[in-house]
């Protein structure tokens, strides 16, 4: 059984990425705009040199840290909703995936029209006169990018959570209570531990899908939103500069690898 | 000792007044009152659905009661959510708090009250030596046997020191030699820490071995009240006197009444006197009740020499004898319309089946009820 998968994994994830790895240190020579195979380190170096990739490496794992942290904040309650509160659990799941249905960029057009100059948002505010003019601030931002993040991520939260809070057993919350817990207190040292592993699943969804991503910024975000994704793409799709996007994939990966480090040190990836 | 106390002490341990619960149409539990003495072992017995469990968690504050009151060492508890009562209880599957060691199970009680560390360590560590689970601190819940997590679970309830301790049927799960002995431990501790104990269970072996008193539960009512004795001697209603033990039953009508015992006739047995100590006017339809252990059976070609006065008499035909080790049971037949269970101690010889028996009980082993 374990000899497809070990195929399936190398054939589809570890080549790509061991090419992506060896391209990383090709030579690229910028006065002919051609690569060639001479192994050197000069494009490790570039990203070392240059501070722009830091700072926006940098803000992009703030971004993606921010979408989480807030995307843990809206499940909760909804998932705590669906797993204790409504009876019909498979018609609340089904509104939180719903949404999976359409398009990513569907939704990340939706935000466009609802807080463009002439979108929903601005238009309620006119008419409740908390404006006096549509605010152009509103879209093209920062905030606009991490609004959609949010938004379109969510559901990959929902859902682990979901999973995670109708697993705790009744009884040991009424067991927390009737040993002097109130409600605060139960939550904190009963529920959260036992639910952080359906914490970090939805994590390292929320986390790695706004790290790659670099759709969102294109759509809503302002001169100064782009992320390490679409610096990545600049560098295939743009000045064909290969061997630099590799390396900057590589910088993205190691990441990557120390968040989920991070998660498995809690014990919670064992536990899936 | 403070006069506070002092009244505090004679006021009862647990007290239900008129106390219901419904849920939507369901009564499952049905006006019941109850008063629990200090330090008092009280079981709460019944089949399942009788409302004994619903009982124990409105004591326990997990159910808000749907009329009555509910009072704890003479406090008014009935709105007080469970953090705020000073209960603890033993839960039937242990709920015990998997991402936590032993110690840490057995402290969160108090870490909930904020004592200090070392408070909290030496009252774990007096707690976990009460159930004899020493050392055993830093294991995980899943280390252990069913009947490792029970004595935690006793454990984490017993540190705080509350004054009331819930079990709802904490033996359950355990196999039979292992529920022997914790019952034995279960009785010893009560005696011991001086902590009133409410029992919940269905296992009426549990029920009469451990209990000062207990509550026979059906419908949501308490049918019974009583020590283990009481209960099973003069069984109130015929529901108790079937559920506590095995019971005959012969069916008739009042004759006769003198002096707390009633003549009953029953078809194919005479007229079989019993206890019953109010007055029933002749002709009401009654039941006898007759523990199968209490009959004497003996061939009946025997003179019915030594049959005091307070005996009833009757003849009748052995239908069948099991042989159960230890004891023998017979099945009698009184005529068409009655038979009686026999059960006597196994001395070396059986009866034979077909042939016609005698069969003799005294008077204060039977009692009248009211159908």
């Amino acid at each position: 059984m374990l000899g497809p998968s070990v195929v399936w994994l190398g054939v589809f994830y570890l080549v790509p990425l061991a090419l992506l790895l060896v391209q990383s240190f090709w030579t690229y020579d910028s006065v002919n705009v051609v690569t060639n195979q001479t192994p050197t380190l000069d494009r490790y170096r570039a990203l070392a040199s240059d501070p722009l990739y830091r700072d926006v490496l940098w803000k992009t794992v703030r971004l993606a840290a921010l979408v989480t942290v807030t995307d843990i904040a809206l499940a909760f309650p909804l998932a705590a909703f669906i797993a204790f509160r409504i009876r019909r659990k498979s018609l609340g799941l089904l509104l939180v995936i719903i949404p999976l249905w359409s398009s990513y960029l569907v939704r990340a057009y939706a935000w466009r029209t609802i807080l463009g100059t002439d979108g929903v948002l601005n238009n309620f505010l006119v008419w409740s006169h908390i404006l006096s003019h549509p605010s152009s601030a509103l879209l093209f931002s920062n905030t606009a990018m991490y609004i959609t993040f949010t938004h379109v991520w969510l559901p990959f939260m929902v859902l682990p959570l979901y999973t995670a809070l109708e697993k705790v057993p009744p009884s040991l919350m009424e067991a927390a209570r009737d040993l002097g817990a109130n409600g605060p207190r139960v939550f904190r040292h009963v529920i959260v531990p036992l639910v952080l592993p359906g914490i970090i699943a939805g994590s390292i969804a929320t986390f790695s899908l706004t790290m790659g991503d670099y759709i969102t910024p294109g759509l809503l975000g302002g001169p100064d939103s782009n992320l390490i994704g679409n610096l990545i793409f600049t560098q295939f799709g743009g000045t064909l500069d290969w061997p630099l996007g590799s390396a900057i994939s590589m910088l993205v990966l190691a990441v990557l690898a120390c968040f989920l480090v991070l998660a498995s040190r809690t014990g919670a990836l064992e536990a899936q | 000792m403070s006069v506070s106390t002092y009244m505090n002490a004679e006021a009862p341990s647990v007290e239900l007044r008129g106390v219901s619960k419904r849920f939507g149409s369901v009564s499952a539990v049905d006006d019941v009152s109850l008063t629990v003495r200090k330090g008092e072992f009280l079981t709460l017995l019944g089949p399942s659905g009788c409302g004994k469990t619903t009982s124990l968690r409105i004591v326990a504050g997990f159910e808000r009661p749907s009329g009555g009151t509910i009072h704890i060492d003479g406090q008014a508890v009935t709105a007080l959510p469970p953090n705020k009562r000073n209960v603890n209880t033993v839960f039937q599957n242990y709920a015990l708090f998997p991402h936590m060691n032993l110690a840490e199970n057995v402290g969160f009680g108090l870490r909930m009250k904020r004592l200090g560390r070392a408070d909290i360590e030496r009252r774990v560590d007096e707690a976990m030596a009460l159930v004899r689970l020493e050392g055993l601190g830093k294991r995980k819940p899943t280390q252990l046997s069913g009947g490792q997590q029970q004595r935690v679970a006793l454990a984490r309830a017993l540190v705080n020191r509350p004054a009331v301790l819930l079990l709802d049927e904490p033996l359950g799960a355990l196999d039979l030699k292992l529920r022997r002995a914790m019952q034995f431990e279960l009785r010893h501790l009560n005696q011991s820490v001086g902590i009133t104990f409410i029992y919940v269970t269905h296992d009426q072996e549990e029920a009469l071995t451990m209990s000062d008193r207990i509550a026979v539960m059906s419908g949501g009512r308490i049918l019974q009240i009583g020590t283990a004795q009481e209960i099973y001697e003069a069984p109130a209603t015929r529901f108790v006197a079937d559920f506590i033990g095995e019971s005959n039953f012969l069916e008739g009508t009042i004759s006769d009444w003198e002096n707390g015992v009633a003549t009953v006739d029953v078809a194919g047995a005479g007229a079989i006197r019993a206890r019953c100590v109010d007055r029933i006017a002749t002709g009401i339809p009654v039941s006898v009740a007759l523990r199968p252990e209490r009959i004497i059976i003996e061939p009946s070609e025997q003179p019915a020499a030594g049959v005091g006065a307070g005996e009833n008499v009757v003849r009748g035909r052995l239908l069948e004898a099991v042989y159960a080790g230890s004891t023998l049971q017979y099945a009698v037949s009184l005529g068409d319309a009655a038979q009686l269970i026999v059960r006597s101690p196994n001395l070396g010889q059986a009866a034979g089946v077909g042939n016609d028996v005698s069969l003799r009980w005294s008077i204060a082993d039977c009692s009248v009820l009211v159908a």
